[in-house]
């Protein structure tokens, strides 16, 4: 139950600290950005009960954006 | 809360596990970064002790860095090897340190916490159930559409360019579904 709550405000936590991690530089913006996706993703698979291919799918996805923003730099 | 892991198996081995992993690798780095004899001299001695020993038995963390930005960025190593100029001789080769003792102490440390790792070491057992199915098919999917996709980043220069290739891909393969990946194994691409 603890777990659960926990994990309920694990999205709204992270977002917080994405706007202030942006606000210090764009590099901990990106860091912060990327950790919060994961973090959704992680803890909406779990709720859903996603199948392990689309996880890696959802984790694909998530690596192939950050290596585009690293190339093209974050706008 | 390890009830709730036991309970929740996919999230514990495919985002909790390698997220512990990943933190505790980077405390390991910070704890292993090169120091000088200052701040060493400046630390209580077993503190020093204790972290020149974690400095010699685990890898160089800025090899490990220079690695990990080479594999995001592609971009060559931050200390290429130059070839030789004309006239300037080849300079004899540094004597390696006897390695064993540390590489010894690595594995004993990864064993212990491997065997300290509920779940880890679980599917190695006869009688106990793999935590995920195997799904090779799934994952050979997921491969390729992940390449296809990094390839459509390091093929084209604009965000737009990159999304709409990108976009392409996502439509033309569905690794998500078991019906996408019967498709996927179907076609030529999975056959092969």
């Amino acid at each position: 139950m603890i777990a659960e709550t926990i994990l309920g405000l694990l999205p709204s936590l992270f977002g917080a600290v994405r706007e202030a991690a942006a606000l210090v530089s764009p590099r901990a913006g990106t860091i912060a950005k990327y950790a919060e996706r994961f973090v959704t993703f992680a803890i909406q698979a779990e709720k859903d009960g996603l199948a392990s291919s689309a996880i890696l799918q959802g984790i694909g996805e998530i690596y192939v954006d950050l290596v585009e923003d690293v190339k093209l730099g974050v706008q | 809360m390890f009830t709730w892991l036991e309970a929740h198996p996919v999230f514990y081995t495919m985002f909790f596990l390698p997220l512990a992993l990943a933190i505790g690798g980077g405390i390991f780095n910070a704890f292993a970064r090169k120091r000088t004899p200052e701040e060493y001299a400046a630390m209580p001695q077993r503190v020093a002790g204790f972290l020149r020993l974690m400095s010699a038995i685990f890898p160089d963390p800025d090899k490990t860095r220079d690695a990990a930005k080479q594999m995001m960025t592609n971009a060559p190593p931050s200390n290429p090897t130059r070839s030789l100029q004309a006239g300037e001789s080849v300079p004899p080769p540094i004597p390696k340190p006897d390695t064993t003792a540390p590489l010894v102490l690595l594995l004993v440390a990864i064993g212990s916490v491997l065997s300290l790792t509920p779940y880890a070491l679980c599917s190695c057992g006869p009688n106990q159930p793999a935590l995920i199915p195997p799904n090779p098919d799934g994952a050979n999917c997921n491969a390729k559409k992940t390449k296809r996709e990094l390839d459509c980043v390091e093929t084209h220069t604009t965000r737009a360019e990159i999304d709409a290739c990108r976009a392409d891909v996502k439509r033309s393969i569905d690794c998500a579904t078991d019906a996408g990946v019967a498709a996927f194994v179907a076609s030529k691409e999975g056959g092969t």
